[in-house]
């Protein structure tokens, strides 16, 4: 039935911007904590806490993004056996996610040369 | 054309008949007084009988023409600022009442005017934009419009006895808390406005529901237009952002009125907590106002220049990562708080990236004007001028996403310039391009050309003069909200000619009343079709809309679809009369638009009306504190809302409908078909929003005063206290369950059984929050002493409200099950009993774990 179907699509529609908003959220609760706790003076491998997390956490939302991505992309078929819509929110899935790597990525930036409670 | 192949592809019938051969689904001539009967079903009440009027061509006029009237109060208060602003060291007016006006301009603006305004606008569009004889809940429309406006006028009447709020439009504590701001002021904002965060969640409710669910057939989302498009954002952004105002306002109120301390810093409150709820809604506000605006504008723009709007694909982009990106703004009009470097950084760069989709409609515009022959009407004027102060509004604010300038330009008459570079150009001009672009919808007169230009051109250059002069003063270092200035400062000129503009823009408004007056003649015949448009708002319509529902194949279908007007008017195409004897629509699939069933709709409906007179005197006698007749006011709401409520549902009291074309619909459905499931789906996304809301304030007072927190269990209740809570809860949702399939048993008529379980269940559901205010209290917690204490008892109210909340709608589910109007085949009040009944639980073991085991965690 389309109702179920409804939600399983606008997530998937969404995908790329629900990750850009996971990766927002945890980037700036965990940097917000790691100043009022003080683990950002905390380094592994010579790399502050605070970018290593925020850079993984990047690298981790920009490959969920691609991945999104990729499936739309590969989603083929005829159109009339996918209703009339089909064509239009793949391509809304890739445009949706392609604006969201960009503003995952450019999110993220700032932690390689921005201090963390500086 | 359509063809019966293309009809047979939109249909996706529950039941197949025998298909006409003539190519449309229904044949002419109709038979002998059909429309005859569908204009007596959908005709308006007489007299003073139409206030109790629910369709949208009514309520939908109505409540934009009381958002233009607190537009003009609120401007009217702008120019007594200007007035006393425009020589130095003035003594016309005071400083307490320049607060007074200043907190008032821009509450009336963004509560009362813009908000409620684009609200508006989509209630009166959206039935035409789509061929749905109405949205889906007309009196929750009505509902919505009536709070709002009783409620703002006699808000915006606390100027005239000084009791006014005076804490600025985003009331920031501690200013606004009771040490500084003791009178009942600061009240009339935090509760004054709690009917408006009703109103519009209500109307975002009906809005989501309308675009998804009631939409022509073959509306296909690919075919939406892109103002449905927008206003299904802006209705989404509408649930996610103000559940954070009501929680901020529930929070200082308590504050004031109980002294719990959420924002006494002595108390380990902190004020930024206040400033991150407001602005987590007040930044998505912006866009919640601007994303209508624009959607209006993609409409607009293609018919000005007769093409089809330049990648229409995109705008939905736009229009959705605009949504989106606008929730991760809300910190920089907090760059100056003294937040983490890197923290401003992240939302710095969110500013820069939500640029882009903005970026992408303004491109997308200019290239639809481009490659069309444009129309040089009063609506292509406004549209160019939304274009212009837009974008310099945009400019600015890239200016002000960069945190070191605004750290120079925060709280200067910079900002001022900017926001209402933004906000008129990005919601009041468009506003005003819709008016005489849509005005020959419903007046049987258009707008005069001639007035809509010398509107135009006083407006535009009104703003010019007004507000980038405020740019200079501000770069000077004029501070926001004074009430004068001295002389040697030298912003003296500057401020006159701000003060000139501003007498500009009342003019361009003025002339734009004369020619309402002179000219706007609505709920008659409509002036037709001035512009040429493609969308289907420019079917003849009448009080029921257009006579047949037509099936769309394109996204312009008065350009594509050859003699579609006429067909519709002859009522070829689907539902062409009133088969239930009673007013009704098609509600069709989410993605697809297939029709589902027919949904028969109300008429006339005065609980609606005293339901919401009731809510206004309810919230302004907790204002006034005088209590008894509050509650009693209180109480009538929710009787009136019962009775409003108790002729739904009706259950499959009349056979299935041929609407035309072979598709016979049912007249009644359960589940997740039923745009009632839709509805309160959307209500607890609202609730959990809220509650998410919630706990960021629990963690946020966590943060920044963890010393608060007991470190051992002897600081916490035993695990008897919340583990009894947390069975009862499970008790209380396995009765709602049990009661469910029970009534799957019950073919009609009342069942004691189901009586009996749902009993169980409503006499379950206060206890975990008795026993977890009890728990609290055996250790001696109490909420004024500390915010630890006071954001544990607030959660606990919280929980304590949806008891309260699922006793009565229990109770009322019993009360149809007692009368025999509960069954397993007439079920939508018991499944949206059930919905919320199972949400709340799910947040009492969320509470229950949190406030808990947290603590225990972190010991």
């Amino acid at each position: 039935m389309e109702n179920t179907g409804f939600i399983r699509k606008t997530v998937f529609v969404l995908g790329g911007l629900l990750i850009w908003a996971a990766h927002f959220g945890f980037v700036y609760v965990f940097n917000a904590l790691a100043c009022a706790r003080g683990f950002h003076r905390l380094h592994l491998f010579g790399i502050g806490a605070v970018p290593l997390t925020v850079g993984l956490a990047t690298a981790i939302a920009l490959a969920g993004v691609i991945g999104v991505l990729v499936i739309a992309l590969r989603i083929t078929g005829p159109n009339d056996a996918r209703g009339p819509s089909a064509d239009f929110l793949r391509n809304l899935t890739a445009a949706v996610a392609l604006l969201s790597l960009l503003a995952i990525g450019w999110g993220g930036l700032p932690a390689l040369v921005v201090p963390p409670c500086g | 054309m359509t063809t019966n192949a293309e009809h047979s592809a939109i249909a996706n019938p529950p039941e197949k008949t025998s298909v006409r051969t003539d190519g449309f689904p229904n044949a002419v001539p109709r038979p002998e007084g059909e429309l005859e009967e569908l204009e007596r079903i959908w005709a308006p009440p007489r007299g003073f009988h139409l206030i109790s009027a629910v369709n949208n061509s009514y309520v939908g006029v109505w409540y934009v023409g009381a958002a233009m009237l607190f537009f003009v109060l609120a401007g009217i208060l702008a120019l007594m600022m200007r007035t006393q602003l425009a020589v130095p060291e003035s003594g016309l007016i005071g400083h307490a009442l320049y607060n007074q006006l200043f907190t008032m301009h821009g509450t009336l603006m963004m509560f009362l005017f813009a908000v409620p305004a684009v609200e508006a606008m989509g209630v009166y569009l959206l039935p035409n934009l789509q061929a749905a004889r109405d949205l889906p809940f007309p009196r929750l429309s009505a509902y919505a419009f009536w709070a709002y406006f009783v409620g703002g006028l006699a808000f915006f009447c606390s100027l005239f006895f000084g009791l006014a709020p005076d804490g600025g439009w985003f009331m920031y504590p501690p200013l606004t808390s009771y040490t500084f701001s003791p009178g009942i002021n600061a009240d009339f904002w935090l509760l004054g406005i709690g009917f408006i965060e009703i109103s519009a969640i209500a109307g975002a409710i009906e809005i989501i529901v309308g675009v998804l669910k009631t939409r022509a057939p073959g509306q296909s989302l690919d075919k939406l237009p892109v103002y449905s498009w927008a206003m299904l954002i802006f209705a989404l952004m509408i649930v996610l952002a103000f559940p954070a105002i009501i929680i901020a306002t529930v929070l200082l109120e308590l504050e004031r009125a109980f002294h719990w301390p959420f924002f006494v810093a002595e108390k380990g409150g902190d004020p930024l907590l206040w400033q991150h709820l407001f602005w987590f809604f007040g930044h998505p506000e912006v866009y919640i106002i601007f994303l209508p605006a624009a959607g209006m504008v993609s409409m607009i723009v293609p018919a000005m220049a007769q093409a089809p709007l330049v990648a229409y694909r995109l705008v939905v982009l736009a229009i959705i990562g605009t949504g989106f990106l606008s929730f991760g703004l809300w910190v920089h009009h907090m760059f100056t708080t003294g937040l983490p470097a890197l923290s401003i950084s992240f939302f710095s760069a969110a500013s820069m990236a939500v640029s882009i989709p903005s970026g992408i409609q303004v491109f997308a515009w200019i290239s639809t004007f481009a490659l069309g022959t444009l129309q040089w009407k009063t609506p292509s004027y406004f549209s160019l001028g939304f274009l212009f102060i837009f974008t310099m509004g945009g400019l600015t604010g890239v200016m002000v996403a960069m945190a070191p300038f605004d750290w120079q330009a925060h709280d200067t008459y910079f900002v001022v310039a900017h926001l209402h570079y933004v906000l008129i150009g990005g919601m009041v001009f468009p506003l005003f391009a819709a008016f005489y672009y849509w005005a020959p919808t419903i007046s049987s007169k258009p707008l005069s050309e001639r007035l809509g230009k010398a509107a135009f051109w006083l407006m535009f250059i009104g703003v010019n003069v007004t507000f980038f002069t405020m740019h200079l003063t501000g770069l000077m270092g004029m501070p926001r909200r004074t009430y004068t200035y001295i002389a040697a400062m030298g912003w003296g000129p500057l401020n006159m000619i701000s003060t000139v503009g501003a007498f500009m823009i009342a003019a361009g408004v003025l002339t734009f009343l004369i020619d309402l007056a002179r000219n706007f003649r609505p709920f008659g015949a409509s002036a037709g079709n001035p512009w040429n448009a493609g969308t289907l708002e420019w079917l003849p319509t009448g009080n029921y809309q257009t006579r047949s529902i037509p099936i769309v194949t394109s996204r312009e279908p008065l350009w594509d679809q050859p003699n579609l007007a006429a067909d519709v008017q002859d009522g070829r195409y689907y539902l062409p009369g009133a088969p239930t004897r009673s007013r009704e629509t098609i509600v069709t699939s989410p993605i697809e638009a297939r029709p589902q069933y027919v949904l028969r709709m109300p008429g006339p409906s005065w609980p609606p009306v005293l339901a919401a007179l009731f809510t206004a005197a309810f919230f302004f006698g907790l204002t006034l504190k005088i209590y008894v007749p509050a509650f009693a006011c209180g109480a009538l709401a929710v009787a009136c809302v019962i009775w409003w409520v108790w002729d739904t549902d009706p259950g499959p009291d009349v056979p299935a409908v041929d609407i035309g074309g072979g598709l016979v619909l049912p007249a009644y459905v359960t589940g997740p078909m039923s745009h009632s499931w839709w509805a309160m789906i959307v209500l607890i996304m609202v609730a959990a929003t809220a509650f998410a809301c919630l706990l960021f304030s629990y963690f946020f007072l966590w943060t920044v005063n963890p010393q608060l927190w007991p470190r051992e269990s002897s600081g916490l209740p035993h695990l008897v206290w919340p583990a009894a809570s947390a069975v009862l809860y499970l008790l209380s949702g396995a009765a709602i369950f049990a009661t469910g399939r029970l009534l799957a048993r019950v073919p009609r008529g009342s069942s004691a059984l189901v009586i009996l379980a749902l009993l169980t269940a409503i006499l379950l559901i206060p206890l975990p929050v008795a026993i977890e205010v009890l728990g609290q209290r055996s250790i001696g917690l109490w909420p004024s002493v500390t915010s630890y204490g006071a954001v544990v008892y607030t959660v606990a109210a919280w929980q304590g409200f949806f008891a309260a909340v699922l006793v009565l709608m229990g109770l009322y589910t019993a009360a149809r099950s007692l009368t025999g109007r509960l069954s397993a085949e007439r079920r939508v009040t018991f499944d949206n009993t059930q919905l919320l009944w199972c949400y709340a639980v799910a947040q009492g073991l969320i509470s229950l774990a949190i406030v808990h085991l947290f603590p225990r965690l972190l010991g």
